[in-house]
């Protein structure tokens, strides 16, 4: 049952490479500006303790 | 107006946008998670292409979603250029990666759709060109975006190269109408009976709701670190710090 | 919205006007270029010397029915293309689309020969934008048929 769902009618291979590829790509494009937004403020507040001090 | 006002402070905006990253996410997951249930488990396989016509639920919702993002990143750029307004050069910048996201996944699925359907992987007919083109609309704004910050000038330029790209968006939608192509007509239309049966549609309207719900997380994510790129030395920015 | 505002949405506008009008003499000029393939009947009105032996065209239409020849023991095939007015025999050696079949749309790249065969280097399928699980379409087809003989 399950192996069947998988295989897809014999478009398996053209498939899931178009569901994962697509979502992998769209949760790079979440993480990666999330990470990024992180160090700004990081960034941010060391140099805001590097001035006070 | 007085919400309009306020709204234009970045300090307020970037409180908003704060307030609106777990609504967003939140929807992108549940919907996904339904769309692809529904897409993939539930939806019968079609008259014609069987199990392969699934693709749809990837396929569509990309481009439908890279002619979106497209549309309001020149409305972006007519409020940059015209009012002068630095939250929305925020937002143009931050719509940019993922709708070339988008486009470049459009062309990706309907390659993979193409091949066992059509028969190729690519074809030079209206509809696959004009995709192209508009994903080389977002890489060329990006580039120039990138380049004018940083030899200090502002983005009058690459706004510009925004409002004249939109004319492409009425030609990828109108190709298949216009020209004879091999990518089939619109299944979706604001203005006819959709040509997909109610068990198929869901999911793809699921899809597309998700797919929105996507471009709103990232352009809050980004927007708020646009904000504070702009505002680093403002007093607000060291309050929140 | 003060002075400032509006003669920039004027200069906008201009500017984006001129541009779309230029794009749209751009694409009238362009019209047969863009599209992808003639048409049978297209084909047949094109005076039979400007299609030559060795230009590659591109003919979109229908399978015939009751057309197809399969070749016994190769991959050769040959079909009759068709628009409902013209239609021209078409010779194929090759892996054809999951989607060919009698009656369907699809698009053939070649070579037209004198004698009128068309000898395709390339067979592509094309799809309609409905879709319907298999018992469903039989229905609505049916129904489209008795509604046109109704009317």
């Amino acid at each position: 049952m399950l192996e069947h769902f998988f295989m897809m009618g014999g478009y398996a291979k053209y498939i899931w490479p178009a569901v994962s590829i697509s979502l992998v790509l769209l949760a790079l494009n979440i993480w990666w500006p999330m990470r990024c937004s992180k160090r700004l403020l990081q960034d941010l507040a060391a140099r805001e303790e590097g001035i006070n001090e | 107006m007085n919400i309009f006002i306020k709204l234009l402070s970045t300090s307020y905006c970037y409180r908003v946008l704060g307030r609106l990253v777990i609504p967003s996410a939140t929807g992108a997951v549940v919907l996904l998670l339904l769309g692809l249930w529904g897409g993939l488990v539930m939806a019968p396989a079609d008259y014609q292409q069987g199990d392969g016509f699934r693709i749809i639920y990837v396929h569509v919702p990309s481009a439908f979603l890279s002619m979106m993002v497209y549309s309001a990143m020149a409305f972006f750029a007519f409020l940059a250029l015209v009012f002068r307004i630095k939250l929305a050069n925020c937002a143009l910048r931050a719509s940019a990666p993922i709708g070339a996201t988008f486009a470049f996944l459009a062309l990706l699925t309907g390659s993979l759709w193409g091949k066992p359907m059509w028969g190729t992987w690519w074809i030079w007919d209206a509809r696959l060109t004009s995709e192209l083109i508009l994903l080389f609309l977002y890489l060329g704004y990006m580039v120039l975006d990138n380049a004018l910050r940083q030899s200090g000038r502002d983005s009058r330029a690459s706004c510009m190269l925004v409002l004249v790209g939109v004319i492409n968006i009425p030609i990828i939608h109108f190709s298949v109408i216009w020209w004879n192509t091999l990518h089939q007509g619109p299944s979706l239309s604001a203005f006819a009976k959709p040509a997909i049966v109610e068990s198929m549609l869901w999911p793809l309207l699921v899809m597309l709701g998700a797919y929105i719900c996507i471009y709103g997380l990232v352009l809050v994510i980004r927007m708020r670190m646009e904000i504070l790129k702009m505002d680093m030395k403002s007093a607000w920015v060291k309050g929140i710090l | 919205m003060n002075k400032i505002h509006h003669r920039r949405i004027w200069q906008l506008s201009f500017i984006l006007l001129g541009l779309a009008l230029a794009m749209l003499c751009i694409l009238y000029g362009l019209r047969q270029n863009v599209n992808l393939y003639f048409t049978p009947t297209q084909l047949k009105a094109q005076a039979p010397g400007i299609v030559t032996e060795d230009k590659t065209i591109k003919i979109g239409g229908l399978v015939a029915r009751h057309s197809i020849h399969r070749a016994l023991g190769s991959l050769s095939v040959k079909f009759f293309i068709t628009d409902g007015g013209a239609s021209y025999p078409v010779h194929y050696r090759g892996v054809l689309p999951d989607l060919f079949r009698e009656g369907q749309g699809v698009v053939v790249e070649g070579h037209l020969m004198p004698d009128g065969l068309f000898q395709a280097d390339r067979v592509l399928a094309k799809h309609d934008e409905n879709y319907a699980p298999p018992g469903i379409k039989e229905k609505i087809n049916r129904a489209t048929k008795e509604a046109k003989h109704a009317a």
